[in-house]
């Protein structure tokens, strides 16, 4: 094999992806010239100094505080940016508590065809079914009270977020009856039928709070129900004209 | 380029099978449970800071791009299915990061008109309490132009294959093969090897 063919796979064989028959046939060029001998001694070196470098090097300080304290502000939540309530009654048919449950709808997996985005959706939305229901069952202990904690907002954030839903729900209105939509009319129909449960079950929500108007979990519950009606909302008004 | 992070299998030198410890902290995690995410930022924070460090070879960015790393992981967890090892998923997030990084940094040396980016390695290696040969090769791995350097680490440091890199940061296998070859040649002769 000649010396500037061998110089060119030389890489490839100190990789060892070469084909036994290539190999070979460089090896051969090696016994006889020194230059490509030493280049390829000179690359193991090399990578084997790679290879030994550390796999871990620590931060010079803790970084988790900041990161805790960015999802904490962000609200961010890692089940499709909706929170679920714990020990919520389960609606019939619905996924059982779990990792398939906290699987449904997962926004960076959504794929592309309508017909998949849309069991997505109606798997959100009858989450968020079981997720309302759980209003009328307060005061439980929650594995999200960490992330919920530190938020619990005032009276005017809550009414800001009605506000908000009342917006989106106009949104929503326009856009699933629009031309070309992803959202057959069956579709829309189950997912209005779940809204109008849903929005029960802020009704009953809000006459608790306003009784106890003080309270920071149910203050904290009607804010997650409006919170998650309006992502629910904006992502079906975005599905129905297909964005 | 594939987007699902959760997608091929991307094993490196360090995969091992996930403990139950683990994965129970993971399900955890994906419910909503920060002190189970915490953990599982514990267990990985020392590889991906390395990786973030080697990439940009600078203390501030790296750790900057180990947090985006790790917000970004949380706001996906919702995405991870488990066919691989969270380690391995989010490590492939560390490159993402990393990688949009290298490229707004690209951008804006670009737009400054400057030549050539060369990472501040000079001194963020100095306190790192390694050998002076260690020391050097990551200080000329921080020298390395942005291509032959993601080429490189993921390569010879991490040990992917060309077929992996190719698919983690969008060059074809043979680009990847060539930045490699560059970037062996440049360190051999910035370490006199």
């Amino acid at each position: 094999m000649r010396h500037d063919v061998v110089e060119e796979l030389l890489d490839d064989y100190v990789d060892g992806i070469l084909s036994e028959d290539v190999g070979a046939q460089v090896r051969s060029h090696l016994e006889s010239c020194m230059k490509c001998f030493r280049s390829a001694a000179q690359h193991r070196a090399l990578m084997a100094a790679a290879a030994a470098l550390p796999r871990e090097l620590a931060p010079s300080r803790d970084l988790w505080p900041e990161i805790r304290a960015v999802i904490l502000r962000r609200r961010i939540s890692p089940i499709d940016e909706m929170k679920v309530l714990p020990a919520a009654p389960r609606v019939p048919g619905a996924p059982a508590p779990g990792a398939e449950t906290l699987r449904a709808a997962p926004a960076a997996a959504l794929p592309q065809r309508p017909w998949r985005r849309l069991l997505g959706l109606a798997a959100a939305a009858v989450l968020l079914v079981a997720t309302s229901s759980a209003l009328t069952t307060v005061l439980v202990q929650s594995r999200y009270e960490e992330v919920a904690r530190p938020l619990v907002p005032g009276r005017d954030a809550v009414r800001g977020l009605a506000a908000e839903c009342r917006l989106v729900t106009v949104e929503w209105s326009r856009g699933k009856g629009s031309a070309g939509g992803y959202l057959s009319p069956d579709a829309v129909r189950v997912i209005d039928k779940n809204l109008a449960l849903i929005d029960a079950a802020i009704a009953e929500a809000e006459d608790a709070w306003q009784g106890h108007p003080n309270d920071p979990k149910l203050t904290w519950y009607v804010t997650t129900a409006y919170e998650e009606k309006a992502q629910l909302l904006h992502r079906a008004a975005r599905l129905g004209v297909g964005i | 380029m594939n987007n699902s992070l959760d997608g091929p299998m991307f094993l490196d030198r360090s995969e091992k099978s996930a403990s139950p410890v683990l994965v129970d902290d993971v399900r955890r995690a994906q419910g909503g449970d920060l002190v189970a995410f915490e953990r599982l930022y514990r267990d990985n924070a020392g590889r991906i800071h390395a990786l973030c460090l080697r990439m940009t070879g600078n203390r501030a960015s790296a750790e900057e791009l180990t947090q985006e790393v790790f917000i970004r992981a949380w706001e996906r967890l919702s995405t991870f299915m488990g066919r691989s090892s969270f380690a391995s998923w989010v490590y492939r997030i560390g490159v993402n990061v990393s990688l949009d990084a290298i490229r707004a940094d690209r951008r804006d040396e670009a737009r400054l008109g400057m030549d050539s980016l060369e990472p501040g390695g000079g001194g963020t290696w100095d306190q790192a309490g390694a050998s002076d040969c260690r020391l050097d090769l990551e200080r000329a791995i921080s020298r390395l132009p942005p291509g032959a350097r993601v080429v490189f680490i993921l390569h010879d440091v991490e040990g992917y294959s060309h077929e992996d890199i190719a698919e983690m940061t969008g060059v074809a296998s043979g680009t990847s093969k060539a930045q490699l070859h560059r970037a062996r040649m440049l360190l051999r002769k910035g370490l006199s090897i």
